[in-house]
């Protein structure tokens, strides 16, 4: 079988599922150096193959598929799978400013070897990256609490109650839909990653872009298959353990600033995007009006200690990046 | 045994389930999991298959099949169907094969409202299969020629297909719409052709009727255009109006023409419940068989076939057009076996590449090619979903029936295809003017 | 296993008419969504997700009946060719297969459900628990995998019947 292995310095051979396309900077920068990375440190012993495109399952199913051996290897969000991980939720939840995404994801990953949630035990994570800061994108200009009210805005999952909370209106429909939605005006604006204005051709079809450093965070993972993991030598996982560090450091934390800045200045330079800076008094404002949801979130998990580290750790790397 | 030659050999496994009389979606999950037990383990394999059956059952985008596939059954149980045959035999009638050609002028319209393939091709058939008998038209002709004509609702705007494709090789999804417009008219006119062509030679097959008067005319217009007319402005009034996204357009289509067609009172209690039933049969049966591609897809994968047929057709060393040929060739093979969507999900990744940064061919006109050559895969035996879906709609023609009657359609398809590869202008005018 | 096909049969046909109230549901979900947004600018939130897992039991539901009325499409020109009995044994050999497979697909999807029950998995914006509509799916196909070997007893029947 083209999957057996053992420790005697034969090749090991591994595949690696996500659903990005292959064009895209998560395969072409952080799974490919990832994955020459480890074949350099193991020298060649450990091959992986990247699946991307949604070839080995359906982005929500990636975490599962992993668990149960589909892939030995999966990037994914957590977000997909809404319920399964109620603790790292509150890595994602609004009010809480993260400058970029290097600090979102050096938040992220320590604080989650800090808490080391139940929730993720059955997989062996390999890392987790954020995206950091997402924006608003508008077809009219957002620039006071006030003219986000009554304001169909494409949101699911968390950043749709995000978006209740501001008083706008949250209109769930997958990302793929939202460019002819946002087109023939069906939503008057998204909340998502900068990165969506290229990746997503979303700048085509809007206006402005309000920054709201606060708003939006979501989480990537890479994670192993356990059983995979512990009939892995020992001197190979000590090795995939320090490339995991290693790129996280110099690829991963930085990719989505990166793809933001890009994304960002093809929208201004390319598409004519006007930007709009909310003043200190007004983001104080619209924090505050989100504050509900941080106190909804520690009595759903009964554990207020987890949002504290997670304010904290915030604090720290809002400093240092 | 290497993965690639697992691979190869379920490719096999399925042909000849397939020939001994399995049914095809069934076929596909069986493979699908033997194979994919080989590669990886058999839990792996079942973890796998019931993750994709149910994902695919309940995906939104899919959703949009049944609405549009109850549109079309309630337009053919109310006797809308027919009204609007009546009127369209009275005006064209008389023309050998006319009502046939008209059908792609119905096609191409209800492309308008509609963006997938399948859907196109089961909404235009619920209406217009029974009707074309009634007046004598041959099956064959008939059945392959809405077949094809689903092609249209991914080429004229919206379409599913497009967005798939622009988000994955991230290019303009408005480029890509306006693109379509003009292959979309194209392959319409082309088909018309074909259709000409085949009632000269075989006037049996599309008789030409009397002449109708205008007052006839006039008259069969009052029947029950009404209906039709007002379902289509709603939809297509209401996705321009920005009401309603192309998704919820089936649903708007569906609730409009039953609305109207209870009000007006042509649509009777049974002839509900029958178009209820008719449309969950068409339904499992098409949501099986994409899940079946699905699971069969995943198994392809990691068998690495795809590429290892990328690396071979790039490694050829022959000028750009030969190896485009070889490319178009292989998705015209894959269609034979795989789903189209699932087929453009797989072999992007592989195939786009090569096109565009190796052989430097545009985008936008890469995709809009890709289309044609997947609409070419889902009306060629053994695997032809859109005739699967015809068959569903039509029971009693045999499925052999509809494969022999394609083939004209194939030649036009090719033809399109041609034209585009001499004149890629045509692709890329429309898009470069206006945006 | 006369008695057995009549039961099976009922229960394939109610869950065809649920099925069909499954697409009036969803159509008028849908539209309600529309209106709800347009007019009164107060959407149905989990509108996309409701039409998915509707859509669900559409297909899930609808399996079985299908199949009994041989809906799900099958090529038989090449196999037309050979005797009638030789068509027998290659369908009793493929319909104890389809029995076996479209009964693990049943199993899997019960295990998938179950599984989807101990993680807490909830749909992303609606929050609607997953597993319920996983296990319809999970017994659609028991009833379904039932239809099959209704046809598989059939055809070895008859196989067996010829060669006495
Ligand atoms: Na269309
Ligand atoms: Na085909």
């Amino acid at each position: 079988s083209p999957n057996s292995q053992n420790g005697d310095g034969s090749k090991i051979e591994l595949s690696l599922a996500h659903f990005f396309p292959s064009t895209h900077p998560i395969e072409k920068e952080l799974v490919q150096t990832w994955i020459e990375e480890i074949k350099k440190a193991t020298n060649g012993r450990v091959v992986i193959t990247s699946y991307s495109d949604e070839q080995l399952g359906k982005a929500a199913d990636i975490y599962k598929n992993v668990v149960d051996g589909v892939a030995d290897i999966g990037l994914s969000c957590f977000s997909y799978t809404r319920g399964r991980f109620q603790v790292l939720e509150a890595f994602e939840l609004p009010g809480i400013i993260y400058k970029n995404s290097k600090a979102a994801s050096k938040v992220a990953w320590e604080g989650i070897k800090e808490i080391n949630p139940k929730e993720v035990q059955d997989t062996v994570l390999m890392m987790v990256i954020a995206t950091g800061p997402g924006d608003l994108f508008t077809k009219a200009p957002v620039e006071k609490l006030e003219d986000i009210k009554d304001m169909e805005i494409r949101a699911t999952g968390i950043s749709a109650q995000t978006v209740e909370l501001l008083g706008g209106i949250p209109v769930a429909m997958a990302q793929s839909e939202a460019y002819e939605a946002l087109s023939k005006g069906i939503v008057k604006g998204n909340l998502s990653p900068v990165e969506v204005l290229k990746g997503w051709r979303h700048a085509e079809v809007t206006k402005y872009l309000t920054k709201t450093p606060f708003l939006y965070n979501t989480l990537f993972f890479i994670t192993m298959n356990k059983d995979k993991w512990n009939s892995l030598p020992e001197d190979i996982q000590k090795a995939i353990l320090e490339v995991n560090e290693k790129v996280h450091e110099e690829v991963g934390i930085g990719l989505w600033d990166k793809q933001n800045e890009e994304a960002l200045k093809w929208a201004v330079d390319e598409q004519g995007l006007k930007i709009i800076e909310l003043a200190k008094e007004e983001t104080d404002r619209w924090i505050k009006a989100l504050e509900s949801i941080h106190n909804d979130f520690s009595k759903k998990i009964k554990d207020e200690s987890v949002i504290e580290k997670v304010k904290a750790l915030a604090e720290k790397y809002n400093k240092l990046y | 045994m290497s993965v690639e030659l697992i691979g190869l050999a379920g490719v096999v496994l399925l042909l000849l389930l397939i020939a001994l009389r399995v049914p095809i979606s069934f076929a596909m999950m069986l493979v699908g999991i033997i194979g994919f037990s080989m590669i990886r383990t058999p839990s792996a394999a079942l973890s796998m298959a019931s993750s994709e059956l149910f994902s695919t059952f309940s995906s939104y985008s899919l959703s949009v099949i049944p609405m549009f596939i109850w549109m079309g059954y309630i337009a053919y149980y109310s006797g809308v169907g027919t009204s609007l045959y009546q009127f369209a035999y009275k005006m064209v009638g008389h023309k050998r094969g006319g009502l046939a050609i008209a059908t792609q002028a119905a096609c191409a319209l209800f492309g308008a409202i509609c963006g997938s393939n399948t859907a196109t091709a089961a909404t235009i058939g619920a209406i217009a299969l029974p009707e074309m008998r009634k007046y004598g038209y041959n099956d064959s002709l008939s059945t392959a020629s809405v077949a094809a004509g689903g092609a249209l609702g991914v080429l004229i705007p919206p379409s599913v297909i497009f967005i798939v494709y622009g988000i994955a090789t991230e290019q303009s999804v408005g480029k890509l719409f306006f693109s379509g417009i003009i292959p979309g008219i194209l392959l319409m006119l082309f088909y018309m052709l074909t259709i000409y062509i085949i009632v000269r030679r075989n006037p049996e097959f599309g008789p030409a009727g009397a002449k109708s008067g205008w007052k006839e005319r006039i008259d069969a217009l009052r029947g029950g255009l009404l209906e039709v007319i007002l379902t289509f402005c709603i939809s297509l009034g209401g996705l321009f109006a920005g009401w309603f996204t192309p998704t919820e357009a089936g649903a708007v289509g569906a609730v409009s023409i039953f609305v109207i067609t209870l009000i007006r009172r042509r649509l009777s209690w049974e002839g509900f419940k029958k178009s209820l039933m008719e449309t969950t049969r068409t339904t499992a049966m098409i949501m099986l068989m994409v899940a079946g591609a699905m699971i069969f897809g995943r198994f392809i994968a990691v068998s690495r076939l795809p590429a290892a047929m990328a690396t071979w057709a790039s490694g050829l060393n022959l000028p750009p057009v030969m190896v485009l040929m070889i490319i178009l060739m292989i998705y015209a093979l894959l269609g034979c076996i795989i789903d189209a969507l699932a087929l453009i999900l797989l072999t992007i990744p592989i195939f786009y590449p090569v096109a565009v940064n190796v052989l430097g061919y545009n985008p936008i006109w890469f995709g809009v090619v890709i289309v044609l050559v997947v609409a070419l895969g889902v009306i060629t035996p053994p695997v032809g979903m859109n005739v699967f879906v015809i068959k569903g709609v039509v029971p009693d023609v045999p499925l052999e029936k509809i494969f022999k009657g394609v083939w004209p359609f194939v030649a036009a398809l090719i033809a399109c295809i041609i034209v585009l590869i001499l004149f890629p202008q045509l692709v890329l005018f429309l898009p470069d003017l206006l945006m | 296993m006369r008695k057995f096909e009549s039961v099976i049969n009922k229960a394939s046909k109610t869950l065809d008419a649920l099925a069909g109230l499954g697409i009036v549901a969803v159509a008028f979900l849908v539209v309600l969504n529309v209106i709800m947004r347009a007019v009164f600018k107060n959407p149905i939130l989990g509108t996309y997700e409701y039409a998915g897992f509707l859509t669900a039991i559409i297909v899930s539901f609808g399996l079985a009946w299908c199949a009994i009325q041989n809906g799900h499409i099958a090529i038989d020109i090449i196999i037309k060719r050979f005797s009638k009995w030789t068509q027998n044994v290659v369908d009793a050999v493929s319909n104890s297969i389809m029995t076996v497979l479209i009964g693990m697909s049943a199993w899997g999807l019960f295990s998938y459900a179950a599984s989807l029950a101990r993680s807490g998995e909830v749909s992303p914006t609606s929050q609607t628990p997953l597993f319920y509509f996983v296990f319809l799916s999970a017994i659609s196909f028991m009833i379904l995998d039932c239809t099959i070997l209704v046809k598989a007893v059939r055809t070895i029947k008859e196989v067996v019947a010829v060669e006495r």
